[in-house]
């Protein structure tokens, strides 16, 4: 549950960020603006009341009354004027109003002031009646801030509280919505295991990264059932294979000791028995290779190899196979500068995947012309080797690496079936490529790409 | 020499041995090739504002036919050829004319025995243009080898 906590936790925390500044923002700037709008309602009463004390002292009671009947009564209100004179100290107008000196100096000075007590507003102007100067303060206790801004901050509060309730119930909800994907998945796959390889797992109808990954995991689970069929194949066609000759040399050895027999037929039991037992010989050493090249490809040295040398050298190697052989190499296409002919590679094992399937090449089509030929791309040296041999039928194509599998159309040559996947093996090992295009009774071209070792010396 | 020349192309391998056969026959000539390719803009309203010629290229050309071009490239790289694929839009003899002038293309290397195919149901023929251009033409021919298949394969480019 642990993504889902998370995703819980940082959606509330966005939320409740979010919701607090959005109504810490409403907050403040509405308390600002009423505070602003009571200094100006008690400026202008401090003003009125100024104007009537003194400007008309004989109205005083009649505008009073009209103030009283008409004008809105703030709570607490109080009026006070002092006069202001060279001997007067502001400190003690200060103490009997209850408000700092500093409320007072800023009156006379700048003309107006405000101050704030608590829920008591103070606001004071200077007023000129005459010829005398006047300091004149209205104070009453803020309404708005007591009830309004009250009542607005226990709706924020009230809003944020059901918010976070909202939002967790809604998280909650909609990660269990997604994650559910996730935990569907991982339940299936604990069922899968080598003995039940071909459980798949559903795929969901729609087409989202849950597919998309269900989909990854099936295509894995398809090559690790058929890696695992193919290493059992292996094993059943390598006994099946050596019980051949095995077979053979037994029953050879049998009927030469059935009877007593001449010296020239020990021989040749002897010399059946030996040729047997060195294809047997050759096999395994192939084998073994297979499976070497096969499981680990880092234990090879790999150091610069010249494509153009290495297939001179398996032209030669042939010579000695075939002597017969009609091989053509086509250097048309090579490219002008050595540098793009070297690839980082083994010798050996290039050698020994080249020479297996110029040697197909030779032995499937007895000996017809059989063209390499060599260019450089951008990134990679490419071989292509073509033969207008027997081919590989349509239908058996997917399966000419498996290890020991011959075509049905085969049975007329020698072979064991484990060149082709012994150089795939090393192809694979050296980062490149393999192709094989067939026409059945017209040839076969194999086209090989490894990856430039981008030497400039 | 410097020339300009057009080779029309399917985007196939085979199509570039037209390229390859020209250049052994003059191997001292310095040439730019123009790959060029018949295609038709799309109709629609919205296709139109977000074509890109260069999009479409890049779509068209396969990794094979690239490859195979560098091969090329990389064979004939003291003539230092500048190949490049283009695409031609136009409909009529003139617009191809005026597309030759344009580019100061002076001759053609057309196939004898291959026909080129349609890459895509958008692609169009421009070897009738080049035919009654006033384009100098050299044919190269050369029997398909192995043909008959639609894979694209770098091959192509050795055996034919």
């Amino acid at each position: 549950m642990k993504i889902r906590t998370k995703i819980i936790f940082l959606l509330l925390i966005i939320f409740i960020t979010y919701t607090l500044i959005f109504s810490g923002f409403i907050y403040f700037s509405i308390s600002e603006y009423s505070f602003d709008d009571f200094y100006k309602r008690l400026e202008i009463r401090a003003a009125t009341t100024a104007k009537v004390e003194l400007d008309y002292p004989q109205n005083a009671s009649a505008i009073k009354a009209l103030k009283n009947e008409y004008l809105e009564r703030l709570t607490n209100e109080q009026d006070y004027i002092f006069e202001i004179t060279p001997s007067t100290s502001a400190q003690i107008q200060a103490d009997s109003v209850n408000t700092p000196v500093a409320f007072i100096q800023e009156i006379i000075a700048s003309g107006r002031g405000s101050y704030k007590n608590g829920n008591t507003f103070y606001a004071g102007i200077k007023y000129t009646s005459g010829s005398k100067e006047y300091v004149v303060i209205a104070s009453a206790e803020n309404y708005y801030n007591t009830h309004h801004i009250a009542y607005l901050r226990n709706i924020l509060v009230i809003l944020i509280v059901t918010g976070i309730v909202f939002i967790l119930a809604a998280s909650f909800w909609v990660t269990k919505k997604i994650i559910n994907p996730i935990q569907q998945i991982t339940d299936k796959v604990k069922k899968i295991s080598s003995e039940n390889l071909s459980l798949r797992l559903n795929m969901p109808g729609k087409n989202d990264e849950f597919a998309s990954l269900a989909k990854t995991f099936n295509d894995m689970l398809d090559r690790l059932q058929t890696s695992f069929e193919t290493q059992n194949n292996f094993v059943s066609n390598a006994s099946h294979e050596f019980n051949t000759p095995l077979t053979s040399i037994i029953g050879q050895a049998d009927v030469a000791l059935s009877k007593l027999r001449s010296p020239e037929e020990y021989v040749e039991s002897l010399s059946i028995i030996l040729q047997e037992a060195e294809k047997l010989d050759k096999m395994v050493q192939a084998l073994l290779f297979l499976a070497q090249t096969g499981f680990n490809g880092t234990a090879q040295k790999f150091d610069k190899v010249r494509v153009d040398q290495l297939i001179l050298d398996v032209k030669m190697t042939l010579d000695k196979i075939y002597p017969a052989n009609k091989i053509i190499i086509d250097f048309n296409l090579l490219p002008e500068t050595p540098d793009k002919l070297k690839v980082k590679g083994n010798e050996q094992l290039l050698h020994l995947a080249l020479t297996n399937i110029v040697v197909n090449a030779c032995k499937y089509s007895k000996n017809q012309p059989v063209t390499i030929s060599l260019g450089a791309a951008s990134n990679n040296v490419i071989v292509a080797v073509k033969d207008t041999g027997i081919g590989i039928p349509e239908k058996e194509m997917q399966y000419i690496y498996h290890p020991f599998y011959r075509a049905s159309n085969t049975g007329n040559f020698e072979g064991y079936g484990i060149g082709l996947p012994l150089s795939r093996n090393i192809i694979k090992m050296h980062d490149g490529e393999i192709n094989v295009y067939s026409v059945f009774n017209e040839g076969t071209t194999v086209e090989i790409k490894i990856p430039l070792g981008n030497y400039h010396y | 020499m410097n020339d300009t020349l057009l080779i029309p192309t399917d985007f196939t391998v085979e199509s570039l041995v037209s390229a390859k056969k020209f250049l052994q026959l003059y191997p001292d000539a310095r040439v730019k090739i123009v790959l060029l390719h018949g295609y038709t803009m799309p109709g629609s309203i919205s296709g139109l504002l977000f074509f890109s010629k260069a999009a479409q290229l890049k779509s068209l050309i396969t990794k094979e036919f690239e490859e195979a071009l560098t091969i090329l490239k990389n064979k004939y790289a003291h003539q230092a050829p500048i190949i490049y694929p283009d695409l031609f839009f136009g409909y009529t003899q003139s617009a191809f004319n005026n597309y030759i002038e344009g580019q100061g293309i002076t001759g053609a290397v057309v196939p004898k025995s291959y026909t080129l195919k349609n890459t895509d149901k958008n692609s169009r023929d421009i070897l009738k243009f080049i035919k009654r251009s006033p384009l100098k033409v050299t044919e190269v021919d050369w029997v398909t080898n192995g043909g008959g298949h639609d894979k694209n394969r770098v091959s192509d480019l050795f055996f034919n």
